[in-house]
């Protein structure tokens, strides 16, 4: 089976948020017809000061929140809880329709595309498409 | 349906904490599309021009550029529109970030802020919800402890916060709008106006859509503008600026009261100090929204905290201070950012406060006993925060070289670089096309075109450069290159004219400056932008059209401020330039004084060029054709025409 991977490189992120741009674009009922990141299914989350950037894409919906929490040290700055959470969940906005909350985001891989829109969009490279064979 | 718009605004009384939503006008967004055109219109339809700058009849009139919050290349900006208390003219500032798209997901093209509240407040703008919040808490804080007190007080950590520090708050001219850390809308006292209205800070969040009129068109569009940016990314990658042009750039980069460089001052080695610097702290380069290039950056100075670092903010500082040390630079900048304030109008005012020390027209007795000394970075430091509290000579520099120097007369006034009484940002204006655009442009600064007019090796061959297309101009205006400047001035009016609506379409659109002209390999032209407001909008704008618009705002800028006492006297850039000659590094750089005969010939052609008459006045039949017969009638019942 066909795994297909995007490698983010957070290092090399500059923040710019082309990547949830073109996504929520692509996403459209027509293709680009209307622009919304936060209708995307990438989302960067920054700490300008602290610079920390990291490009998080849209995993699995859940319905109810996890009972396990974590919190992620970055130089010597704590972050909590959710920041780099993949999930659409009760608990929080992100990777929700804004106008119909019931209906979660999930990255998709652009479906046929040969090269996903956030990747193809990156022009820091930041994000990079990689295929992999997988026995399934 | 709008298309491209989002066909809102806000109008924002602060006295009466009244807060209007309106339906835009679509016909008043064709004719100005955005950012500075809108700004400009509005501000005469609501405002008196004649208003006190300093009182609750000003405006704040924020304007998002038509191609934001859609996925244009390096489209982030919006402008802010005032009446300035620096240059007493109508005036705007544009700034970059995340800010401008935002509010057009909100629903607001442009928001109105009018009066002055009682206390000092913020504005909190989510979607459909728009309060005015108390902001005594926030009075005093620098501007990233606003921006991040106010996420966390409304608990949305993707709310877009735009704010003044604590210079703003005390009404410097030099105060500047703040936003993200490295965003600034800085010049002719913004910061200033907004304090003086109490208010600390716009926060915005929006959830809403924008739709693309023709948007297959406008993505392939894009792309291919994304695919072009490559040139300028690379060329202008803080590691290949430090490794390569540093030294060139400081060789050009001539400061005014600061001009002359001694040997021994450390300066000859600055290329390889800043190489050696950026291999140290280049922590991250950053982008604005949607924008390829990375022109912004952090960097760490070893003791765990980053700093940020644009253009010649950090530059500025070590010319200024002749300290060749981009950590001092650095930390300069940082200080401004934190305070609100003006890098540009800061460090030129450094410069002028060590000068007239130097010369003994300031002494330890004006200074608070502070030595003005070149080479002393705490003197600067410490300067810079006194001028933010308005403290002791602070209070003095507070309002920029111009209004010190009428304080501090003995000669002062001799060593003012302004044009209308704002801090020129370079004074390569012995380069006649650097001083012409700085001399005629709507707000004192230099525009388009400039880099690549200077004999320079930042470009590949010339011809190469033009053939290939990179050019601002129209490749029949190559012979304009090898113009003899000490000779005459041939094609300096045309090509000003021909920059100046690029970079007005420019802050329409609401596309970075960097990008289309500013610097070298701009990868839209203004044809580019034209054809993508059409598939953003679905009106049908080629370049024509696209300058067409733009002489419209130009225009209005100038019969707003002809009306306000402007004159073509105003027109020019410091006598000096055309008394002295050039000293001798200048004129190692092939630069030249500048000539009066051949200045004042140029600036007839360029009024002509402009449809405005000899003294600068916008002519009738060119307000007509504009579209402007309202502002024709108010100059003609003013005697002005
Ligand atoms: S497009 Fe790339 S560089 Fe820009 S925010 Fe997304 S991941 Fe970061
Ligand atoms: S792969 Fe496609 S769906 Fe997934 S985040 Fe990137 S652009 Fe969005």
């Amino acid at each position: 089976m066909k795994i297909k991977t995007i490698r983010i490189d957070a290092s090399k992120c500059t923040g710019c948020r082309a990547c949830e741009m073109i996504c929520s674009a692509f996403h459209a009922e027509q293709k680009y017809s209307i622009a919304n990141p936060k209708r995307a299914r990438i989302n960067v989350f920054k700490d300008e000061e602290n610079d920390v950037y990291v490009p998080v894409l849209a995993g699995p919906y859940t319905d109810v929140e996890c009972l396990g929490r974590n919190t992620v040290t970055i130089n010597d700055k704590e972050y909590g809880e959710c920041s780099f959470c993949r999930a659409s969940c009760p608990t929080r906005v992100l990777f929700k329709e804004p106008d119909a909350p019931e209906i979660a985001l999930k990255c998709d891989m652009c479906g046929d595309e040969p090269l996903p829109m956030c990747v193809k969009w990156c022009m820091a490279g930041a994000l990079t498409y990689v295929e992999r064979e997988e026995a399934s | 349906m709008a298309y491209g718009w989002v066909g809102g605004s806000l109008e924002i009384d602060l006295s009466q904490g009244k807060v209007e939503k309106q339906q835009n006008d679509p016909g008043l967004y064709q004719a100005y599309l955005g950012g500075k055109g809108i700004g400009t219109r509005l501000f005469r339809d609501k405002a008196p021009l004649e208003v006190d700058p300093f009182s609750p009849e000003n405006l704040l009139i924020f304007a998002t550029g038509v191609l934001v919050g859609i996925p244009t290349p390096s489209a982030s900006f919006g402008t802010v529109s005032f009446k300035s208390p620096q240059t007493n003219l109508l005036s705007y500032c544009a700034m970059g970030g995340f800010w401008a798209a935002e509010l057009k997901h909100a629903g607001y093209d442009t928001v109105i802020v009018s009066g002055k509240s009682p206390s000092p407040v913020y504005i909190w703008i989510d979607d459909d919800h728009v309060e005015i919040r108390d902001a005594s808490h926030l009075w005093g804080k620098s501007t990233p402890e606003t921006q991040a007190a106010i996420r966390q007080e409304l608990g949305n950590n993707s709310a877009q916060v735009i704010c003044i520090g604590p210079a703003g708050e005390n009404r410097l001219f030099m105060a500047s709008i703040e936003h993200g850390g490295t965003n600034s809308a800085g010049r002719a006292g913004v910061g200033a106006v907004m304090g003086d209205k109490n208010l600390k800070a716009i926060a915005i969040h929006g959830t809403r859509d924008i739709d693309l009129a023709r948007p297959a068109e406008f993505v392939e569009l894009s792309e291919q503008a994304f695919k072009r940016s490559e040139t300028l990314r690379d060329w202008v990658a803080i590691k290949n600026w430090c490794h390569n042009y540093m030294q060139e750039h400081m060789d050009w980069a001539l400061y005014g009261n600061a001009d002359d460089m001694p040997a021994g001052s450390g300066f000859e080695r600055y290329g390889e100090i800043c190489r050696e610097f950026v291999d140290r702290s280049l922590a991250r380069e950053l982008s604005c929204y949607n924008c390829p290039v990375k022109c912004k950056s952090m960097v760490s100075l070893g003791n765990g905290k980053y700093y940020p670092v644009k253009c010649q903010a950090w530059m500025a500082f070590t010319l200024a201070c002749k300290i060749p040390d981009l950590a001092f630079g650095v930390k300069c900048f940082d200080l401004c950012v934190k305070q609100g304030m003006d890098y540009i109008s800061t460090a030129r005012t450094l410069a002028f406060a060590i000068e007239l020390y130097q010369k003994g027209i300031l002494t330890r007795e004006d200074t608070d006993g502070l030595r003005l000394e070149y080479g002393n970075a705490e003197v600067a430091l410490t300067l810079i925060a006194k001028m933010a509290r308005r403290e002791g000579l602070g209070n003095i520099l507070a309002d920029g070289t111009n209004r010190a120097a009428g304080i501090i007369g003995r000669g002062a006034e001799e060593h003012v670089y302004v044009v209308k009484k704002l801090e020129l940002m370079t004074d390569s204006v012995y380069n006649p096309y650097y001083a012409f655009v700085t001399a005629t442009s709507d707000r004192a600064d230099l525009h388009f075109g400039t880099v690549a007019l200077s004999p320079s090796s930042w470009h590949r061959e010339r011809d190469a450069y033009i053939e290939e297309g990179w050019w601002l101009f129209p490749q029949s205006w190559r012979q304009y290159l090898d113009v003899d400047y000490s000779a005459n001035y041939a094609g300096l009016a045309e090509m000003t004219v021909y920059g100046e609506d690029t970079k007005t379409f420019v802050d329409l659109a609401g596309i970075c400056w960097f990008c289309t002209g500013f610097w070298p390999f701009p990868f839209l032209k203004i044809g580019d932008m034209a054809r993508l407001v059409s598939c953003a909008t679905g009106m049908e704008v080629d370049e024509a059209e696209a300058r067409k618009i733009a002489s419209r705002t130009r225009t209005l800028i100038q019969a707003s401020n002809v009306r306000l006492g402007m004159t073509r006297r105003d027109d020019t850039v410091p006598e000096k330039f055309f008394a002295e000659e050039p000293t001798q590094r200048q004129k190692e750089l092939e630069l030249v004084r500048l000539d009066r005969g051949q200045w004042d010939k140029q600036l007839d052609r360029y009024y002509e060029l402009r449809g405005w008459n000899s003294q600068g006045v916008p002519t009738a039949e060119t307000l007509d054709e504009l579209g402007l017969d309202d502002v024709r009638q108010d100059l003609e019942e003013r005697g002005i025409l």
